[in-house]
């Protein structure tokens, strides 16, 4: 079994032709491209798709810093509005009129840092401790001015902030003192804002104001005009679920400000997150004199909403149809190559069988000339003999013996035209003839030249031409008349040749007013060696009917007796037009 | 070479000894003293010619089927013999093969002739061969 298993294999294999495999290659490659190009051209959609996603998150991020910026200003507005020194109630109606929650989700707070040097500080002290008994600025610090928070709402959630002074943290006054120098909203770096307990990173977003309503021009003159500072605190956390709530989270992205964290989805904890994302962007905005380092990255729901099943589809299929169609291969080479080898082992057999009709045709020529010549030699022979003791003897031979010696060469006679019949039956349809306009009523005459037809007997047949081959049509008419003249049970008779021409051939019947033949032996009067009389009575050999259907047959056509045994005997033979040889 | 005045012999090759009597017999009905010898086959034949056992001038009278050496074989090896290639032959047979009959004329035989049709015990062949070698020169 383990032999046999690639020798098969190879058979199969064998089968196929290099055009069958040129078919399936070329499939394949066919398959294989249709499948890299629509997988390109699926990528380059999900670029395009998540390039517009991080360009959308950026800008919802600007966006809304842009706001908060807004509502600083609008701070500062406020505060070149009042009359007078502000009051923690006038910013506490100014922040309810911004609401806060509502229209700036996100932000912490809004509040008002004061610019105090040294001199002023004691007037600004007993300004606030007016209202606020318990008003201080904190934490100390080694810098001779104060930058505290005066205000900030609502006050509640900002509590630890009010007299925070920025002067006491690097990030913080650095920021602060930017803003004032340049007179543009400035964000601090990270911090942690002292009213965040989870101490998460964020930052303060600064405006500065001046004395008078324009912005001074020169650095000189902003750092006299200045007066403080509108600022809101953000928590990192809480800005962003502010900027992007209800946003589908097809991307998760990380802000870095320098080396410092600032926001972070980048981790498991993250909805959606796909630790191993298809696309990447890294993009740094300038956002208010600091630079934020985004890290953006595609979700496991932009891998679900974007994963486009047609170039995996277009794969799979396309190898579901190569493999169908090498396997069609298979099985038509298969049958292809089953019916080339039965076509081969029918040929072979009709190969043998024709050898062996050959043979047997080799067989029967030799048989023939067996007949005619060492049967025949013998005959010929015994009939010299008989002859010769006729005639040496004379008188000398018995008067008894006479008609002895005469049946003898009677018997041999017949013997010798039963081998010449014999030898012509067995040899219909060995030669070729053309064919050729034969009159009848010519043949018929030169027939019964030939048969010597004897005084009382008359044989006829129309002044017609048929297209026939000559020798085989002379020997059936010859046979019949023969046989007609042969069996006939009167002195004097006709034998009358009839022809009837149609368009597949022509009909020609002998037809003698004899003895007939009765239709029980009408079968039999068609056999080898039949014949209805004693041969003592009529000679014959019984083989001119069955040669004669024999020639007929051979060239398609047939023989049939008519006759109902009482008066007269039609022997029918139709020979087709095309005469076409039957081997 | 040619010698009109000698008696011609017939050399008679023939296997069936009833039909090598109807010569004999022809010949004493016909009343012709021309010597007449016999051999049984092809083989037997060349070796009586190789012997001198057959006088020139002579005509040979061949069968064609025989046994050891056939008539055909006979006529290609007498061809083929610087001796006797010149001999005059009349083949005498059963065979009515066209196939025989030209192979018998390629070996340049001088008739060709069918036991059958020769007439009773082949008077009319004996009478042909006699008229034939009254007037005919052969070669010697």
């Amino acid at each position: 079994m383990n032999t046999k298993q690639p020798q098969t294999r190879r058979t199969l294999s064998g089968t196929l032709h290099w055009y069958h495999w040129l078919v399936v290659a070329a499939s394949l490659m066919l398959t294989l491209g249709a499948w890299y190009i629509t997988s390109q051209q699926a990528r380059q959609k999900m670029a395009l798709q998540f390039n517009f996603q991080a360009e959308h998150i950026i800008e919802l991020v600007r966006e809304r810093m842009r706001k908060y910026e807004d509502a600083l200003w609008s701070g500062t507005a406020a505060l070149h509005a009042l009359p007078g020194e502000l009051t923690n109630a006038q910013w506490q109606a100014f922040s309810k009129a911004l609401s806060l929650e509502t229209k700036y989700p996100g932000i912490n707070g809004i509040g008002v840092i004061h610019y105090v040097p040294p001199d002023q500080l004691p007037g600004y002290l007993a300004a606030q401790r007016m209202y606020r008994p318990g008003y201080k600025i904190h934490p100390p610090h080694q810098i001779k001015e104060y930058w505290p928070i005066t205000h900030i709402e609502p006050v509640e959630t900002n509590r630890k902030a009010v007299g925070l002074d920025m002067a006491h943290e690097n990030n913080r006054f650095s920021a602060a003192k930017k803003a004032r120098d340049t007179g543009t909203a400035q964000i601090t770096a990270p911090i942690v804002l002292v009213q965040d307990a989870k101490k998460t990173p964020g930052f303060l977003f600064y405006a500065p104001y001046y004395q008078g309503l324009e912005i001074p021009k020169t650095l000189d003159l902003k750092q006299k005009a200045f007066k403080g500072i509108v600022y809101a605190p953000f928590i990192m956390a809480r800005l962003m679920d502010g900027t992007l709530q209800n946003e589908n989270r097809l991307i998760n992205f990380s802000i870095h400000d320098g080396k410092d964290l600032l926001y972070n989805e980048l981790s498991q904890d993250s909805v959606d997150f796909d630790p191993d994302p298809l696309f990447r962007m890294i993009e740094d905005i300038d956002l208010y004199g600091r630079i934020w380092h985004f890290d953006l990255r595609s979700s496991l729901l932009f891998r679900q909403q974007n994963s486009n099943p047609q170039p995996l589809m277009i794969l799979v299929g396309g190898l579901v149809i190569d493999t169908m169609l090498l396997v069609l291969f298979f099985v038509l080479a298969t049958a292809n190559k089953r019916a080339v080898d039965y076509a081969d082992t029918v040929t072979h057999t009709l190969v043998e069988r024709n050898q062996a009709l050959e043979r047997s045709n080799a067989e029967l020529d030799q048989f023939a000339y067996v007949a005619s010549h060492d049967l025949k030699a013998p005959l010929n022979a015994i009939s010299k003999l008989a002859a010769w003791i006729e005639e040496d003897s004379g008188d000398a031979l018995p008067q008894v013996c006479k008609p002895h010696l005469s049946l003898l060469k009677g018997r041999v006679q017949r013997m010798a035209s039963l081998l010449d019949d014999l030898l012509m039956f067995s040899r219909v349809g060995r030669d070729n003839y053309e064919l050729e306009a034969i009159n009848l009523k010519t043949l018929t005459g030169d027939i019964a030249q030939l048969l010597g037809i004897p005084s009382g007997f008359i044989c006829q047949a129309p002044d017609i031409s048929v297209q026939a081959y000559r020798v085989p049509l002379d020997q059936v008419l010859r046979n019949l008349i023969g046989n007609a003249l042969k069996h006939h049970d009167q002195a004097s008779g006709t034998i009358d040749i009839s022809v009837a021409l149609n368009e597949t051939g022509f009909t020609l019947s002998v037809n003698d007013d004899g003895p007939g033949i009765p239709a029980h032996l009408h079968e039999k009067a068609l056999e080898m060696f039949q014949t209805l009389k004693p041969r003592d009575e009529v000679e014959g050999s019984g083989m001119g009917l069955a040669m004669c259907k024999k020639i007929v047959e051979h060239y398609g056509g047939s023989l049939i007796i008519e006759s109902d045994g009482e008066q007269g005997t039609h022997i029918i033979t139709y020979w087709p037009l095309a005469q076409q040889e039957v081997k | 070479m040619i010698k009109k005045e000698s008696v011609v012999t017939l050399f008679l090759i023939e296997d069936d000894d009833v039909d090598a009597m109807s010569i004999e017999r022809a010949f004493a009905k016909g009343r012709i003293a021309n010597p007449l010898v016999r051999a049984h086959d092809g083989l037997q034949a060349l070796q009586m010619l190789r012997d001198g056992e057959v006088k020139k001038p002579f005509l040979i009278l061949l069968d064609l089927q025989m046994p050891r050496m056939n008539g055909l074989e006979f006529l290609a090896a007498i061809r083929d013999d610087n001796m006797f290639r010149d001999s005059v032959i009349f083949v005498l047979t059963t065979s009515k093969s066209e196939q025989d009959m030209a192979a018998a004329y390629d070996n340049q035989i001088a008739g060709y002739f069918l036991k059958e049709e020769s007439g009773e015990s082949f008077l009319g062949v004996v009478e042909l061969l006699n008229g034939y070698w009254k007037i005919a020169y052969l070669p010697c």
